[in-house]
């Protein structure tokens, strides 16, 4: 297995080479999604959409189940013992042998160049499909060769093919063989590659097919190798079909959810694949399996977290320069003596603004008797929280109850309201701001950090890791304290925030859009009573009509928010804002809620909970990218 | 094996005026010459020379106006674009200047992809044996757009066998070029339009790929995504970074692999010894170590079924003519994908530098077909 010097640069499944190193860092959490569609029976024989942003683990899910994982699984079986387990309740292997086989297919982007040939609707349609089916039968083929460890192209010769062509699919002589089939498929998709990748195009002699076949001609029982069937269920997984057009994506949905047979096939893409107005509706159902990796942990913050560890720490294992952990390195509290004159500065203000605020009043006497009374008893840092809470309950109040009797209040029933749940992280928050003390820190912010996205979470670990090796290098500590881990996260941050432009379209109205909203939650976070609690970091897309009702908003469908459908469109797209759907505040109805991407919290000071959202009209959204 | 373009004729410098002179005084010739209408201070300096060196020359002149789309950064150097529309236009005088529009983009927004390298072949006459010259001034052509309108026009001369002294050419200057920095880079590629080298056949997925991506400074972002591409056919390959020496400034190589150091030695594990160097001003011998490297590879991995191989260009136009001729003259016989990060548009860092060094910037001239080759 080879070793680096930064494990941490290596990113995405199709970066990690060998199996066996790709077996060793996978985390078998995820694999429980598919063990809950398993267990309600609906996992096999069935069309699953996997879905999430890039980065999100799509394409490392569909590498488990192809031959090459599956064996090198099956070889360490007693070194990855739950993960074998998991594959074998799935039916996936068992001690004898491995019972499925995935065969993979990436929907690269040349199947686009069909759509801009100059030819009728009808022959791009048989030129795509024709196309499919070449690619579909090469992918089985080479999936059998790898699962029978047999070489290519020799291997070809040893496989049977027994279908009996009745519906003349094949158009000629049926292939007996894995060879004469290979031969047939590589023709047609030599064929059409190049007739589509020339400079002067000409499709004359290109087979087309008017039947998407290749999942009913490959079955288990049609291959035999010395007589035996090999495998007992096929699985179909297409990648990236995002890349389709959205004419090929709609042609290959129709006719797969049509005549799908007993087949299972897994259909993994981007949110993107969406039509910009289908992906920014809040209405869009559909009537089959999804599994979207990203809501999927978005309910399983605990295992995301967990998981995110673990990959750290296996990475970590992987270097050259003998570092055996990640975790172990990240600290987790700040040094509270380190900052003891700052949370004194902080309590000092506090009272200052508070003897303002009660001056006229008696009502929070008691009040703050009880917080003298606690300033010897509870640490500087906890005594800054703690003067913090009773701030914003005190704005709140005073915010509230202007007109109401001055009845004092007792610390009993200040106990309670700081027990609050919107206190408490408001409290800490707005310390860490006024001390200006580190808050992006620890190894559970950093998984918070990621956005629920494993390349995200790799890229700012990656730069934390290249400190600790240059620590070890120099023969300093290794952990990094939570200020330089700051440091660290606001130094990438701020990389990517400036690499914006050069990364994406409409970059500059989409900075400009980014940037006003950032501020916007800024200001409406760190307001005096803490109005959102822990702060608010998204938005939904509203109008508000008579009274306080808001409705959905159809403004996707309005081409004078042109500009609009560009930015958010953009942002969903290169994942810097996220689409969640809560059920929040109305009854019965559930809205789309636009968070900012974790990073970009970071860089307008935001908190990185979810949760905290606010109601925008198109209208409104669009002066801040016009402003 | 042979080389098509060995040798090769490369007017360079002081040179070109003088050829213009000489090639265009004699009789009958009548010239194509197609340009980029854009920003870039270097559009028309060689328009200009040519006409000012052969005043009664039977000229064509065909500029191609792009639309990056709405919202591209470029649109803020309007100014320089007109500037150089009203030189053109004095500079044509009474000779034809046809415009000609091609689209950059097509989609809708999140849907959006790239089409300049498909679209620009419609700028092309329906008769190109009417004239005896053509000449592709690539100066303010799109990265992205001109390798496909060369490779297109080779292969109409190739395959109707026309009479026709095909030019590149392509006005020089590093210092300009480190001023203007593309934005908005794609983030799905493709391989340019007929330059797919069958490296996208799935039936030949077994076949190893060796890149060679030509560096050039600040192109981070588009080594990541050209990479994130070739990988996606999880293929074992090989890369080869192709470094400019010798070169003006000695020490360029060097500040590349320095720059270039993390990417090159920790994400990709780079051995130095597949360094290839190529002479910074000289796109013919570029193509040459090219194709040499390709054939030594293609033989060493017979066993193997041979390999295919990718170029991307992230350094000057110049260099990047020794990347198209031998994607174009390798494309099928071994199979050369030629792999570019199109982008939404520019940023110019200093404008007033930029017009400073416009005096500074030098003239090359690549003849590709015609006299010298038959």
């Amino acid at each position: 297995m080879s070793r680096l010097r930064n494990p941490f640069v290596m990113r995405n499944a199709e970066k990690i080479e060998s199996s066996e190193q790709f077996i060793s860092l996978y985390d078998i959490t995820i694999l429980e999604a598919i063990t809950q569609k398993f267990d309600e029976g609906k996992l096999w024989e069935n069309i699953v959409y996997i879905h999430s942003s890039p980065g999100a683990g799509k394409t490392s899910l569909l590498r488990v189940f192809e031959p090459l994982s599956l064996k090198a699984l099956r070889g360490s079986r007693s070194n990855y013992k739950a993960f074998f387990s998991k594959l074998e309740h799935l039916n996936v292997l068992t001690n004898e042998r491995i019972e499925l086989l995935g065969v993979s297919l990436q929907c690269t982007r040349n199947y686009e160049m069909l759509e801009e040939l100059n030819v009728s609707e009808a022959h791009k349609k048989r030129y795509f499909f024709s196309l499919l089916n070449a690619r579909i039968v090469i992918a089985t083929l080479r999936s059998i060769l790898q699962l029978e460890n047999l070489r290519f192209p020799e291997g070809l010769d040893d496989i049977s093919y027994e279908y009996k062509d009745e519906s003349n699919f094949f158009l000629q002589e049926c292939p007996k063989n894995g060879k004469e089939l290979f031969d047939w498929a590589s023709s047609i998709e030599r064929g059409v590659y190049k007739a589509i990748d020339s400079f002067l195009p000409n499709m004359e002699n290109v087979q087309g097919h008017d039947e998407l076949f290749a999942f009913s001609v490959l079955q288990p029982e049609y291959f035999l190798i010395n007589g035996k069937t090999i495998f007992n269920r096929v699985l179909f997984m297409l990648d990236d079909t995002h890349k389709l057009t959205p004419t090929q994506r709609t042609k290959l949905e129709t006719y797969i959810r049509e005549r799908r047979g007993n087949n299972s096939i897994w259909i993994s893409e981007r949110l993107e694949a969406l039509a910009p107005k289908e992906n920014l509706g809040t209405t869009y159902e559909r009537d089959f399996l999804e599994i979207n990796l990203e809501s999927y942990w978005h309910e399983k913050q605990k295992k995301f977290k967990d998981s995110l560890i673990r990959i750290a720490d296996s990475r970590a294992n992987l270097s050259t320069e003998g570092l055996n952990s990640f975790s172990d390195y990240i600290e987790t509290n700040i040094d509270e003596d380190d900052f003891k004159e700052d949370f004194i500065g902080v309590v000092s203000s506090i009272q200052e603004r508070l003897n303002a605020v009660t001056k006229h009043t008696s009502k929070y006497d008691e009040w703050l008797e009880y917080l003298v009374q606690k300033e010897k008893e509870i640490s500087p840092l906890d005594l800054a929280h703690l003067y913090k809470k009773v701030e914003i309950i005190i704005n709140r109040l005073v915010k509230k109850d202007q007109l109401s009797l001055d009845f004092p209040l007792t610390v009993d029933e200040l106990k309670v309201k700081l027990e609050s749940s919107d206190v408490i992280p408001a409290a800490k928050l707005f310390v860490s701001h006024e001390a200006n003390i580190p808050f992006y820190h620890g190894i559970n912010m950093l998984a918070d950090l990621s956005s629920y996205n494993y390349d995200q979470f790799l890229s700012f670990s990656s730069d934390l890791f290249e400190e600790m090796i240059s620590n070890k290098l120099i023969g300093q500590q290794i952990s990094l304290s939570p200020s330089r881990q700051e440091k660290i996260i606001l130094k990438v941050v701020e990389k990517r925030w400036n690499d914006l432009p050069k990364q994406i379209p409409y970059a500059k109205e989409v900075i400009k859009f980014l940037s006003e909203f950032g501020n916007y939650a800024s200001q409406q976070t760190y307001q005096g009573n803490a109005p959102y609690g822990a702060g608010i970091n998204g938005f939904t897309i509203k109008e508000k009509t008579s009274g306080k009702l808001f409705i959905e908003n159809k403004w996707h469908e309005n081409e004078i928010y042109e500009t609009l459908i560009n930015v958010i469109s953009t942002c969903i797209s290169y994942n810097l804002l996220e689409v969640r759907k809560t059920k929040q505040g109305e009854k019965d109805r559930e809205w789309s809620v636009y968070y900012l991407n974790r990073w970009l919290c970071v860089k307008f000071n935001l908190p990185v909970s979810y949760g905290g959202f606010r109601h925008k009209n198109a209208d409104e959204l669009t002066k801040w990218i016009l402003k | 094996m042979s080389n098509k373009w060995e040798p090769y004729v490369n007017i360079g410098g002081d040179k070109v005026n003088a050829f213009f002179t000489d090639h265009f005084s004699e009789p009958k010739r009548k010239l194509l010459y197609i340009l980029g209408k854009g920003f870039d201070v270097r559009m028309n300096i060689m328009i200009e020379q040519l006409i000012g060196s052969s005043k009664d020359i039977d000229i064509e002149c065909c500029l191609i106006e792009y639309s990056e789309g709405t919202g591209s950064p470029s649109k803020q150097y309007s100014n320089f674009v007109k500037e150089n529309m009203t030189e053109l236009e004095y500079i044509m005088e009474s000779k034809t200047l046809t415009k000609k529009s091609i689209e950059l983009f097509s989609g809708s927004a999140g849907k959006r992809k790239w089409v300049g390298d498909k679209t620009v072949s419609s700028i092309i006459p329906e008769d190109i044996s009417v004239f005896t010259d053509i000449i592709v001034d690539i100066s303010a052509l799109q990265r992205s757009v001109y390798p496909s309108l060369i490779a297109t026009l080779l292969t109409i001369i190739e395959v109707k066998k026309l009479d026709i002294n095909f030019f590149v050419g392509v006005t020089e200057n590093a210092r300009i070029d480190a001023l203007i920095t593309e934005v908005g880079t794609e983030n799905d590629l493709r391989y340019l339009h007929g330059f797919g080298g069958g490296i996208e056949i799935d039936a030949e997925a077994e076949i190893p790929i060796i890149w060679f991506p030509f560096l050039g400074e600040g192109k981070n972002e588009q080594l990541d995504k050209a990479q994130g591409q070739i990988i996606k056919h999880s293929r074992p390959y090989e890369i080869c970074p192709v470094l400019p020496f010798p070169s003006k400034d000695l020490r360029r190589s060097d500040t590349l692999i320095m720059d270039y150091h993390k990417w090159l030695f920790d994400a990709t594990q780079v051995s130095a010894k597949d360094i290839i160097y190529v002479p910074e001003q000289n796109p013919f011998e570029a193509y040459i170590r090219l194709n040499s490297a390709i054939r030594n590879y293609n033989k060493s991995l017979k066993t193997l079924g041979g390999c295919k191989a990718v170029v991307s260009n992230f350094s000057s136009k110049l260099l990047s003519m020794g990347a198209i001729l031998t994607a174009f003259e390798l494309k099928s016989d071994i199979g050369v994908g030629l792999l570019n990060v199109p982008s939404e548009g520019y940023n110019i860092i200093d404008e007033a530098e930029m017009k400073r060094l416009k005096s500074e910037s030098q003239i090359f001239l690549m003849w590709l077909t015609g006299d010298p080759y038959k």
